[in-house]
C-alpha cells in the first residue's frame, strides 16, 4: 500500500528542511546536506528540485528570496512542526532500540 | 575522417538506464551526443572519455519553448553545481554528463524518480503510443477485412502486403511499448516504496528486429518492382520517401528555426504543425501529379495494356486461326502469390466475335500451400458470384465438378452458366500450386485441355 505523502519524511526530505531552518538557497543545500551529515547523506539535484517544489506546493517553506535564477527558501511554520513530528518519530525509534539491546525489555 | 554520425537509436523514451549506458559506450569511443533530432541522434567526434551519463525527466519542458524556461534552468543550475552538464533535451528528457569519478546522482529518491517519469510519459510520448495502437488496429482491421473479402487481391499487390506489414509492426511497437512501460511502472513504484531504484526494460531487440523486417520488406518491394518494370510503382515508392524525409526534415527544421527567431511556445507549436502540413501536402501533391504527368508523357513503360508479352497459352497453341489477336496481360506478384490475367480477342476489324475463337484466363501460383484453400475457396466464390449479394442465390452460377484427367489436374470444376448469359465455357482448374480459372469461348476438346494442362503447370 502507498505510504501517505509526507507521513513520515525520507532522510533526505528530512534534511532539506533541516537545512532551511535558516534561509539558504537550493545549491547550497546540496553542498550543506553532505557537510552536516559528514558525507553519509547526499541529495541529487534532481531530487532536490522536485523536493523544493514539492515542499513549496505543501506550505513547508516559503521563498523569501529571488536574486536572478538564485531562489533562497525558508521553513514556515507547517514545515516546523512537519519536522518536528519527524524528531519525535525518529527519537521513539531511538529509545525502542535501546530499550530492546541495551535493557534486554521487548 | 567524419566529423559527426547519426544514428536512428533503437531505445525507449523512458529508458534512462539503457540511454545513459549507450551514451556511456559511444563516449568511451569518442562520439559524444550534440543532439537529438526527429531523423536520429546526432554525435560528434571527441577524444575518447570516460564519462558518467544520466538522463532525468522535467515533465514542464517542451520542446517548442524558445529557450529553457526559468524552472528548467534553475534544474540545469543545480545539476550542474554537483558537475552533472547538460548534453542535450529532447521534449521532457534531459541528459547530461558528468567527468567526476563517483558523482552524486542526479536521482537519489525512486519515489520521485518514478513520479517525474511517469508525468513525462503521460504528457507525450503515453498519448503518441495510444494514437498510433489506435491507427494500426483499425489499418489492421481494414487489411483483415480485405483479406476476408478478398484474398487474391490483397495477398497478390506487394504494397498491400507490405502495408499490411507496416501497421502490423506498428501494432506490436506500441502494443510491446505500453506493456513494457506499465510493467516496469508498477515494479518501480513497489521497488521504489522499498526504497530501491528499478532498472528500465531493454526493448531494442523487438524494435531493431522490425526496422530490419520493415527494410528487407522495403527491398524486397522495390526489387519486385524493379523485377516487373513497374517504373511507375518505383516513381511512387521514390516520390514517398522524398515526402516522408521532407516532413521529418521539415518538421524539426522549421520548429528549429522558429525556436531560434525566439517564438513562443504555442505560436511555434501551431505555425510548425501549419507550416510542415503544408509541406507535406505540398510534397505529396508533387508525387502524384508528378506520376500522373510522367504516366500521360508514356515516361512508365507498360507491361500491360495493348503490349505483347510472354504468355504461356494462347488461342494460337489450342485452334489454328488466321485472324489477328489483342493480347492483353497484367502480371503482379508478392512473397505469397504470383498472379497473372490474360485476356485474347480479336482485332477490331472482326465484325462479329462470337464466331472468333477466343479466351480468358486468370493463373494463381500459390508459393505458400497453407494458403491454397484459402485462395481456392475465393476463386470458388468469385467464379459462383457469392460475393455478389444482389443476386439471389438460386440465380448464381454453379461449380460442377468434372474429370480432371484430360487437364492433367487435381481437381477440376466446370462453371455452370445459369443465365447462360456469358456464351462461354469456364473451368476452374486445380493443380498443385497453380489455380487457374479459364474461359473459352468454343468448347474444349480432350485434347485442347492436355495442351492446356501441358502449356500452364
Amino acid at each position: 500500500m502507498a505510504r501517505e505523502k509526507f507521513h513520515t519524511l525520507t532522510e533526505q526530505m528530512f534534511y532539506v528542511l533541516l537545512c532551511l531552518r535558516q534561509e539558504c538557497c537550493g545549491m547550497d543545500i546540496l553542498d550543506r546536506i553532505p557537510q552536516m551529515t559528514a558525507g553519509r547523506v547526499s541529495v541529487g539535484s534532481g531530487t532536490l528540485y522536485n523536493l523544493l517544489e514539492q515542499f513549496l506546493d505543501e506550505g513547508f517553506i516559503r521563498e523569501t528570496k529571488v536574486e536572478g535564477r538564485r531562489r533562497s527558501y525558508l521553513l514556515t511554520e507547517k514545515g516546523r512542526e512537519v519536522l518536528r513530528k519527524e524528531y519525535r518519530r525518529i527519537q521513539a525509534q531511538a529509545l525502542d532500540y535501546e530499550r530492546v539491546f541495551e535493557e534486554g525489555a521487548l | 575522417m567524419r566529423k559527426t554520425k547519426r544514428r536512428l537509436e533503437s531505445l525507449s523514451f523512458y529508458d534512462h538506464t539503457g540511454i545513459a549506458a549507450h551514451l556511456e559506450k559511444m563516449a568511451a569511443k569518442g562520439w559524444m551526443l550534440e543532439r537529438i533530432a526527429n531523423y536520429g541522434w546526432v554525435y560528434k567526434k571527441t577524444e575518447p572519455k570516460k564519462l558518467h551519463f544520466a538522463v532525468s525527466y522535467y515533465p514542464k519542458a517542451s520542446d517548442y519553448d524558445p529557450e529553457y524556461p526559468e524552472g528548467q534552468q534553475t534544474f540545469h543550475d543545480f545539476c550542474a553545481h554537483t558537475g552533472w552538464e547538460l548534453v542535450c533535451t529532447s521534449f521532457q528528457m534531459q541528459v547530461f554528463c558528468n567527468e567526476q569519478e563517483n558523482p552524486v546522482p542526479i536521482e537519489t529518491d525512486p519515489v520521485l524518480e518514478v513520479e517525474t517519469i511517469h508525468a513525462a510519459m503521460v504528457k507525450n510520448f503515453f498519448w503518441g503510443h495510444v494514437v498510433l495502437l489506435v491507427l494500426s488496429v483499425i489499418m489492421e482491421c481494414f487489411f483483415v477485412l480485405g483479406l476476408l473479402g478478398n484474398c487474391i487481391a490483397i495477398l497478390v499487390d506487394p504494397m498491400r502486403v507490405f502495408s499490411g506489414l507496416c501497421w502490423g509492426l506498428v501494432f506490436v511497437l506500441a502494443v510491446v511499448e505500453l506493456t513494457a512501460y506499465f510493467h516496469w511502472h508498477k515494479r518501480a513504484v513497489e521497488a521504489a516504496e522499498q526504497g530501491s531504484f528499478l532498472d528500465t526494460p531493454d526493448t531494442s531487440a523487438i524494435q531493431k528486429a522490425s526496422m530490419w523486417l520493415l527494410g528487407i520488406a522495403g527491398v524486397y518491394l522495390i526489387v519486385n518492382f524493379a523485377a516487373a518494370g513497374n517504373t511507375m510503382m518505383l516513381f511512387i515508392l521514390g516520390g514517398m520517401a522524398v515526402f516522408m524525409g521532407l516532413t521529418f526534415f521539415a518538421a524539426d527544421g522549421i520548429k528549429r528555426l522558429f525556436k531560434k527567431w525566439k517564438l513562443s511556445k504555442n505560436a511555434n507549436r501551431v505555425v510548425s504543425f501549419v507550416l510542415t502540413w503544408l509541406v507535406a501536402f505540398m510534397a505529396l501533391n508533387l508525387v502524384t501529379f508528378g506520376t500522373v504527368a510522367l504516366k500521360e508523357k508514356g515516361f512508365f513503360e507498360q507491361k500491360d495494356g495493348f503490349m505483347e508479352m510472354e504468355h504461356p497459352l494462347r488461342v494460337e497453341d489450342l485452334v489454328e486461326v488466321d485472324h489477328k489477336y489483342v493480347t492483353e496481360g497484367s502480371p503482379k506478384e508478392s512473397v505469397f502469390l504470383a498472379y497473372r490475367h490474360v485476356r485474347q480477342r480479336p482485332w477490331f476489324d472482326v465484325e462479329d466475335w462470337s464466331t472468333v475463337p477466343h479466351m480468358e484466363y486468370n493463373l494463381v501460383q500459390v508459393k505458400w500451400p497453407f494458403l491454397y484453400d484459402d485462395v481456392k475457396a475465393q476463386l470458388v466464390k468469385d467464379l459462383t458470384q457469392a460475393a455478389q449479394l444482389q443476386i439471389p442465390y438460386e440465380d448464381r452460377d454453379k461449380l460442377e465438378a468434372v474429370d480432371a484427367v484430360p487437364w492433367g489436374a487435381v481437381e477440376a470444376y466446370q462453371v455452370v452458366d445459369i443465365n447462360d448469359d456469358l456464351g462461354m465455357s469456364r473451368y476452374l482448374l486445380c493443380y498443385e500450386k497453380l489455380l487457374v480459372d479459364i474461359q473459352f469461348s468454343w468448347e474444349v476438346t480432350p485434347e485442347q485441355m492436355a495442351i492446356v494442362g501441358e502449356k500452364l503447370r
